[in-house]
C-alpha cells in the first residue's frame, strides 16, 4: 500500500544516495536490497571507518546506521557526518534501544532513532518522508 | 569436702532441696532432743530424789528411839510401813559394820552385806544417793541417811526405790521426741520434693522452650502460668522469642525477596543478551522474506514455504520481544491512566487478532466511579494485553472473558475472569516465575513480565483457579501514588 503510494511518482525519489552502515552483514544487504527496489541508489558500510571513506568520496541524501558497532559506532558516525557530508539527515536504527541512547542520538542531529522491527515498512515510510523533506528544505523533526 | 561442695553444686534442685530439709530438721532435733530429754530427767529423778531423801529421814527419825532401846518389833513394824510405799523395793536399818538390823524381808535380818553399795551406805555420815542396777535389770535409787542418837551414829536407815518407771517416762518421751522428728523429716521431704517440683517444672519447661527454640522452633511458647520471677522469665522469654520470630520471618522474606530479584536479575540479564543478539539475524531473515516475495515468479508452494518463514519469523521475534521486555524494561513512563480507557483499547487490539476466536464472549463490567490510576500506559497495556491473551488461549474455540472493576479501599481493583479450562493446584505457584510454562510454544515469560510491572508499580496480583470453571486474576494498583 505505502510502496504503491510513494513509487506512484517515482521521479521523485530516482538516483536519491542511500549510505547504509551496519557491521550486521545480513541486516546490510538486504535492507540495502529492499531500499535499492524503493528506487534509491544505496551504497554500504560495514563499520564507521568505511563510511567515512564513502562520505569523503561522494555526497549523499540520507544516511542509515546501525547504532551498535566496533569500534566506532553509530553515534560516532553523527559528527563525522557533519564534518564531511553536513545537512545530510542521519538515521540510527538499533535492536534494542533504551530511551537514554534515544535522546542522546536525537541530540547529537539524528533525525531519528528506530528499532529494527520485523515489519520494514515504517522504516522505508520515514526514509521517505525524510528525503521529500529534504528536498522541500524544510527541517526535520519528529 | 571439696568433692562433696562439687557435687552439690552440680546436683540438681530437688537433690537440694532435701538436702537442706535433711540438714535444718537434724540441727533442731539434735538441739531439742537432748535438752527435752534432760530437762525431763531432772525434773522426774528430781521428784524421786526429794521423796527419797525425805522417806529416808522419816525412816532415820522415827526408828531412832527403837534402835536405841533395840525394839526389833517397832522396827519391824517402821520397815514394814516405809517399804509399803510404792516402788520402794527394799527398807532397811544396818549397823556400821554392815550387819542388817531389821529389813522388810524378815529373812534378811542378822544378815551382813559385804557389796561396796551397802557398805558406803552403812558408814556414811551424811544423806547419801547411790545409784545401781539390779542383775534383773532393775534400776535402782539407794537412799542412805545416818541415824543419829546424842551425837552418835547408831545405824544407817536405807532404802531403795525403784526409778524404772521415771527412765521408762523418759524413754518413752524420746521415742515420742525421735518420732515426731522422723515423722518432720518425713513431711519435710515431701514438702522439698513437692517444692522442688514447683520450682524446677516451670525451670524444665523453660530449659525444654530454650531448647526448642534453640532447635529452630520459633513457634515454640512456654507457658509458666506463675506470677512470681520464673514467671515474668517465661513472659519475657516469651516475648523475646516473639521479636526473634518477627525478626527472623522478616529475615526469611527479605531474603526470599532478594534471592527471588536477583535471581530474576540473572534471568533477565541472559535473556536480553540472547535477545539482543538474535534481532539482528531476525531482522535479515525478515527482510529477505519480503525481498523474496517480490519476485513474481515465485510458485505457490515456495510462496507458502515463505509464508511459513515469515510466520516463524514472527513468533521467534515475539519470543525476542518478551526476552526484552523481561530483561531490558523499559524505564516505567508515569501519567495518569484511564484504566476502563485502556481495558477496551486492548480489546480492541485482541479483537483484531486473529488467533481470537469470534466465539469468545467479552464481558465488562467497569465502576464507572473509579479514579484513574497513575501508571505507564505501555506496561500496563501489555500487562492487559498478556493477560487477555493468555485467557483467549486457555479457553481456546468459546468461552467467556469477564474483566471487572472496582475500587478497593486506596487500590483500583481490577478482576480478570476467564472461563479456561483451570490451572492445576501444583502449578498455581509457579506461574509467576520466569521461564515457567505449560503452554507448547510459550516462553514462559509473560506472567512474570505481568507481575513485575505490577510490583513496580507498587500494585499486586493474585491467581486463584478452579479446574473445569476456570481462572480468577486479581490486580491490585494504589490509586493515591504520586508520579515517580
Amino acid at each position: 500500500m505505502l510502496r504503491a503510494q510513494f513509487t506512484a511518482r517515482p521521479g521523485e525519489q530516482v538516483m536519491a544516495r542511500v549510505l547504509v552502515t551496519d557491521d550486521e552483514l545480513g541486516m546490510r544487504r538486504s535492507l540495502a536490497m529492499m531500499l535499492r527496489r524503493e528506487g534509491y541508489q544505496v551504497a554500504e558500510a560495514s563499520s564507521v571507518a568505511e563510511a567515512v571513506g564513502h562520505l569523503k568520496g561522494e555526497r549523499y541524501d540520507l544516511i542509515i546506521t546501525d547504532l551498535k558497532m566496533e569500534p566506532l559506532n553509530g553515534l560516532d558516525l553523527l559528527p563525522l557526518v557533519g564534518k564531511y557530508n553536513p545537512d545530510c539527515p542521519v538515521i540510527i536504527i538499533t535492536a534494542f534501544g533504551s530511551p537514554e541512547t534515544r535522546s542522546e542520538a536525537l541530540r547529537l542531529g539524528a533525525v531519528d532513532f528506530l528499532d529494527k522491527s520485523l515489519e520494514t515498512a515504517g522504516l522505508l515510510l520515514r526514509v521517505r518522508e525524510i528525503l521529500i523533506d529534504k528536498e522541500r528544505g524544510t527541517t526535520h523533526g519528529n | 569436702m571439696r568433692r562433696f561442695l562439687d557435687w552439690y553444686r552440680n546436683a540438681g534442685l530437688r537433690t537440694k532441696f532435701t538436702l537442706h530439709i535433711i540438714f535444718s530438721t537434724s540441727v533442731v532435733f539434735a538441739i531439742l532432743l537432748p535438752l527435752v530429754l534432760y530437762i525431763q530427767k531432772q525434773v522426774l529423778l528430781g521428784e524421786v530424789q526429794e521423796s527419797g531423801y525425805r522417806l529416808a529421814k522419816v525412816f532415820a527419825h522415827s526408828s531412832v528411839q527403837a534402835v536405841v532401846s533395840d525394839d526389833y518389833l517397832v522396827l519391824q513394824h517402821i520397815a514394814y510401813g516405809i517399804s509399803s510405799q510404792r516402788r520402794i523395793v527394799h527398807a532397811m536399818l544396818l549397823t556400821e559394820d554392815g550387819r542388817v538390823l531389821v529389813h522388810n524381808d524378815p529373812n534378811e535380818r542378822g544378815g551382813r552385806y559385804e557389796d561396796a553399795i551397802s557398805r558406803l551406805a552403812a558408814r556414811t555420815q551424811e544423806p547419801l544417793l547411790q545409784r545401781y542396777e539390779t542383775p534383773d535389770g532393775m534400776h535402782i535409787y539407794d537412799f542412805a541417811v545416818p541415824v543419829y542418837f546424842l551425837n552418835q551414829k547408831r545405824a544407817s536407815a536405807r532404802i531403795g526405790i525403784s526409778i524404772d518407771h521415771e527412765l521408762g517416762e523418759i524413754a518413752r518421751t524420746r521415742n515420742y521426741i525421735l518420732a515426731l522428728g522422723f515423722g518432720i523429716l518425713g513431711l519435710g521431704l515431701a514438702w522439698a520434693m513437692y517444692q522442688a517440683r514447683r520450682v524446677t517444672r516451670p525451670v524444665q519447661t523453660l530449659v525444654q522452650g530454650t531448647q526448642e527454640i534453640a532447635g529452630g522452633n520459633l513457634d515454640h511458647r512456654i507457658t509458666v502460668e506463675s506470677g512470681d520471677e520464673l514467671g515474668q522469665l517465661a513472659l519475657a522469654f516469651n516475648r523475646m522469642t516473639g521479636d526473634l520470630h518477627e525478626s527472623h520471618q522478616q529475615l526469611v522474606v527479605a531474603q526470599t525477596e532478594l534471592v527471588y530479584k536477583t535471581r530474576l536479575a540473572a534471568m533477565g540479564e541472559i535473556a536480553a543478551a540472547v535477545a539482543h543478539e538474535t534481532r539482528n539475524p531476525l531482522g535479515a531473515l525478515s527482510n529477505c522474506v519480503q525481498l523474496l516475495r517480490m519476485n513474481p515468479h515465485l510458485t505457490g508452494e515456495d510462496a507458502e514455504v515463505l509464508d511459513i518463514i515469515q510466520m516463524e519469523t514472527r513468533r521467534l521475534n515475539a519470543i525476542v520481544s518478551d526476552f526484552l521486555a523481561f530483561g531490558r524494561p523499559r524505564p516505567a513512563h508515569f501519567q495518569e491512566v484511564d484504566l476502563h480507557e485502556l481495558i477496551d483499547e486492548t480489546f480492541a487490539l485482541l479483537l483484531r487478532d486473529d488467533r481470537c476466536s469470534t466465539f469468545i464472549v467479552f464481558l465488562r463490567q467497569f465502576d464507572p466511579f473509579l479514579e484513574k490510576v497513575t501508571a505507564d500506559r505501555d506496561q500496563l497495556r501489555q500487562v492487559f494485553w498478556n493477560l487477555f491473551q493468555n485467557a483467549v488461549q486457555v479457553m481456546g474455540e468459546e468461552g467467556e472473558l469477564g474483566v471487572e472493576t472496582r475500587r478497593d479501599g486506596d487500590h483500583a481493583q481490577i478482576v480478570i475472569r476467564d472461563s479456561g479450562a483451570g490451572i492445576p493446584t501444583t502449578v498455581l505457584p509457579n506461574i509467576f516465575e520466569p521461564f515457567y510454562t505449560t503452554k507448547s510454544g510459550g516462553t514462559g515469560l509473560g506472567l512474570a513480565i505481568v507481575r513485575r510491572i505490577v510490583e513496580e508499580h507498587g500494585g499486586q496480583i493474585a491467581v486463584d483457579s478452579q479446574q473445569g470453571v476456570g481462572t480468577c486474576f486479581v490486580l491490585n494498583l494504589p490509586l493515591d501514588r504520586g508520579s515517580k
